[in-house]
């Protein structure tokens, strides 16, 4: 492969990857406007637009595309070890009960209950987008019909 | 019976070559420097895969989360992205000068790699001071601060070591060091850039936009 052909193969997947960062970042703040709860069309394109773009940084700016085995087989390795390493954990933290409790929380075992521990930040949980998570609009819903039901953890889903 | 051990002279009866000599190199058939950074590579691969997927499924157990729309700057940061893709456009254009052997070039496109990686790591600390002091939002707070301060504060490490190593390099080539035939030293420094590109690329996309 002659220098001048690198050259401009390069220089179009760097415009390229501008391109599907600019996408993605539109794309983003549009799904978190517009279509936040939709996850599965929020995150599928966000993360498409990223392994592309892991893709053409990876083989051509890295070069892997024009390397041996050797090369290759050192970082291709690491594919099942971390396909190996998700589904470990996921079992354990991801779909445990106990953890299964909002972001700005955490679960007292003594009380048995779930309290907020967004103190000392202006955390945006605690200060006027509460519409915006259904779990605390669900809260905000119960607090308002009068019921003194507390959280537990995993009544979330 | 065999002789006695007295009569036994290392230095004149023991063989010089215990395995056999021969006149090709036996070791893989790539750079040593290239098949050793590919190997520090694949253990950064887990490192961040270890940080990442933990992040995943973290979130994935949270029975809500934040948008990050209303916690972090995201457009500033996606600016930020832009300079960091920037940088590793201008690696390979520095690259490509000096396998040509034109080292004018070369300093002046890994200089802007430089400059541009500088610049990621200032709106990076700018970014870390505006939330911790104005907005007092420190990783004790909950579980969006820990895992974010965690992860874009190890990529930034990362990028503070490169932009060292890269200077570096642009300090070794203004001396002379490269040429279009010696240049494995830049190749090296350019792949860890690139790989430190690759982990913001995700990052960013699993930080700031989901």
């Amino acid at each position: 492969m002659s220098d001048n052909h690198e050259t401009f193969s390069v220089f179009k997947i760097f415009i390229l990857l501008l391109i599907m960062t600019a996408i993605e970042v539109v794309y983003g703040e549009i799904g978190n406007r517009y279509f936040y709860e939709q996850k599965f069309w929020l995150w599928g394109g966000l993360l498409l637009c990223a392994f592309i773009k892991g893709y053409y940084i990876f083989f051509y700016f890295m070069h892997v595309k024009y390397e041996g085995m050797i090369v290759k087989g050192n970082v291709l390795f690491t594919v099942p070890l971390i396909i190996y390493f998700m589904i470990m954990l996921t079992p354990d933290t991801g779909t445990n009960p106990q953890f299964n409790y909002g972001v700005a929380q955490q679960f007292d075992p003594m009380t048995n209950e779930v309290e907020h521990i967004g103190h000392g930040s202006r955390n945006v949980v605690n200060h006027g987008v509460r519409h915006l998570y259904p779990y605390l609009r669900e809260q905000d819903a119960k607090a308002n019909a009068g019921s003194a039901e507390d959280t537990v953890p995993g009544s979330g889903h | 019976m065999s002789q006695p051990l007295a009569s036994y002279d290392p230095a004149v009866d023991a063989p010089v070559h215990h395995h056999p000599v021969y006149d090709y190199d036996s070791g893989p058939p790539v750079d040593r420097g290239k098949f050793a950074i590919w190997v520090f590579l694949g253990t950064e691969i887990m490192f961040f895969t270890a940080l990442i997927g933990t992040y995943i499924i973290l979130r994935m157990g949270a029975s809500e989360w934040p948008n990050p729309a209303h916690r972090l700057a995201v457009m500033i940061t996606a600016g930020n992205t832009f300079i960091l893709i920037v940088s590793s456009a201008t690696v390979v254009a520095a690259l490509n000068a000096i396998q040509r052997g034109d080292r004018q070039k070369f300093i002046k496109w890994w200089g802007l790699s430089i400059l541009f990686g500088s610049f990621f790591v200032a709106v990076q600390m700018y970014e870390y001071w505006a939330l911790l002091v104005q907005h007092e939002a420190y990783p004790k707070n909950d579980l969006f601060w820990s895992t974010f301060y965690v992860m874009t504060g190890f990529h930034g490490f990362h990028v503070i070591v490169g932009v060292i190593w890269m200077f570096c390099v642009w300090i070794a080539a203004m001396r002379g060091k490269y040429s279009a035939k010696n240049n494995v030293g830049i190749e090296l420094a350019g792949l860890y850039w690139h790989f430190v590109d690759l982990v913001w690329v995700l990052l960013f996309t699993l930080v700031y936009l989901m």
